[in-house]
């Protein structure tokens, strides 16, 4: 019996840890003409609403990129936002494929870099346990363009 | 005798049972590190949150399969020559060397695999294996990978797959495993490698030559590397740093960046900056990469 007890303690914790890797691989219902491969730089993490996940990634020149938020259902209210050189483009431009995904399609012609980032909003009375941890995924699919070289 | 026994099974029991308590500890203890403000308020706010959000940037870097796919639409010749040799895996020691060779392996894998060298393939991906085990990291890899490499030998296309997602895979664990010391290595040595196998192309600087062009790309992903090297492991951060300096003395032709819809919804980034390069600060670069990949691979 405490045997059981601790196992489960165990795998509850493991789970919370756990719960987010991959989750863009796993979690996510891509467009169905979704003619992309995952770029490594993709990344997938746990956050409490009021807090940010930003990543910073490259975009080759000569590519053409997917650039796509994966949240799960309960994550309330988010921005969205990439910021690429001097400008920002924010989740007004954004494609809605569905009420988990939302995403960009982008022609680089220059190598730049992007800060990608979502904020999830504040919520009433929350507290910081595991119960209140939201599954985000950062999607980034890549597609090399007819380059001569 | 039989007292002694029991002695020590009580002890593991507790040793065990006080390893849990600690766990469940750490784990309130990280929560709760978290913990800025228990009660907020009803309004769904943004325009506040300074003081409130995690700032913590993750940087990213291309697999060393995107940064050769240009290869693909290229007529550049297979140079085997310049590749670590894979039967050599074994001879290196600690984990600091490991760690920088799985990542100059991963690279190596990346090219090999381009430019459809299957019976290499193989070798390279035992290699890659055998660091991992030494490093005991080789749980990031299930069986069905080794499968899938031997059915899928004759098969580039599969085989490039296969290659990028142990890349994906390796990175996956470590960072789930919260191993990012040893994936800063493994990220260092990979890079290094694939900016020596595009600077053993270019015998000698020309103004418009495609090869020098890529590598002056990368200035942005030496500098990514460079910040998380920063954050995650300090044993290189003097080699990366003469990387990055390098890199960020490149010279610049800024535009401003401009932003297109197509009718599909495409946005079309253009703008942005064109980089170049003097041919005496190019060759200062080509031996700063060849002299740091010659001291990563060598056997102490």
């Amino acid at each position: 019996m405490k045997v059981i007890i601790l196992i489960t303690l165990l795998l509850g914790n493991l789970y919370s840890f756990g719960q987010c890797t991959n989750f863009h691989q796993q979690n996510c219902d891509l467009p169905l003409d979704w003619s992309y491969e995952f770029d490594s730089q993709s990344m997938s993490t746990g956050i409490f609403p009021g807090q940010t996940f930003r990543i910073k990634a490259i975009l080759y020149e000569g590519n053409d990129y997917f650039l796509g938020i994966c949240k799960q259902a309960d994550i309330g209210s988010f921005q969205f936002k990439v910021t690429l050189g001097d400008i920002e483009i924010d989740q007004n431009s954004a494609i809605e494929e569905n009420e988990n995904l939302q995403y960009f399609e982008l022609t680089i012609q220059k190598t730049i870099v992007a800060i990608i980032e979502v904020r999830l909003a504040k919520t009433q009375n929350m507290s910081f346990d595991a119960s209140n941890l939201k599954c985000l995924g950062i999607i980034i699919g890549n597609k090399v363009l007819n380059e001569s070289y | 005798m039989n007292h002694i026994k029991q002695y020590t099974i009580m002890k593991r029991k507790l040793v065990f049972i006080m390893g849990i308590v600690l766990f469940q500890i750490s784990f309130i203890a990280c929560v709760n590190d978290t913990k800025k403000d228990k009660t907020q308020t009803n309004l769904i706010e943004f325009e506040d949150e300074a003081q409130e959000v995690d700032e913590k940037i993750f940087y990213r870097f291309p697999s060393p399969d995107e940064i050769f796919k240009f290869i693909k639409s290229s007529d550049l010749q297979y140079n085997g020559g310049s590749l670590n040799p894979p039967m050599i895996f074994n001879k290196y020691a600690g984990i600091k060397n490991q760690a920088l060779n799985l990542g100059i392996y991963i690279s190596d894998l990346a090219y090999i695999t381009m430019f459809e060298q299957h019976e290499a393939s193989l070798e390279y991906f035992m290699a890659i294996h055998g660091l991992s085990e030494e490093l005991k990291i080789s749980a990031a890899f299930d069986e069905p990978l080794v499968t899938r490499i031997s059915e899928n030998i004759g098969n580039a296309d599969s085989l490039v797959v296969i290659a990028s997602d142990a890349y994906t895979k390796i990175v996956d664990y470590l960072v789930e495993h919260e191993q990012e010391d040893i994936l800063a290595l493994v990220s260092a040595g990979a890079l290094v490698e694939s900016l020596n196998l595009i600077v053993d192309y270019v015998d000698s600087y020309s103004d418009d030559n495609t090869l020098i062009k890529k590598l002056l790309d990368q200035k942005y992903v030496v500098n990514n590397l460079t910040q998380y090297v920063k954050q995650n492991n300090k044993e290189i951060i003097d080699d990366v740093e003469k990387l990055n300096v390098l890199f960020s003395n490149l010279e610049s032709v800024d535009t401003e960046t401009t932003v297109e819809k197509t009718k599909s919804n495409k946005l079309v980034i253009g703008g942005g900056s064109e980089l170049s390069i003097s041919p005496e600060n190019f060759e200062k670069l080509k031996e700063t990469i060849q002299s740091l990949r010659a001291k990563y691979i060598k056997i102490e």
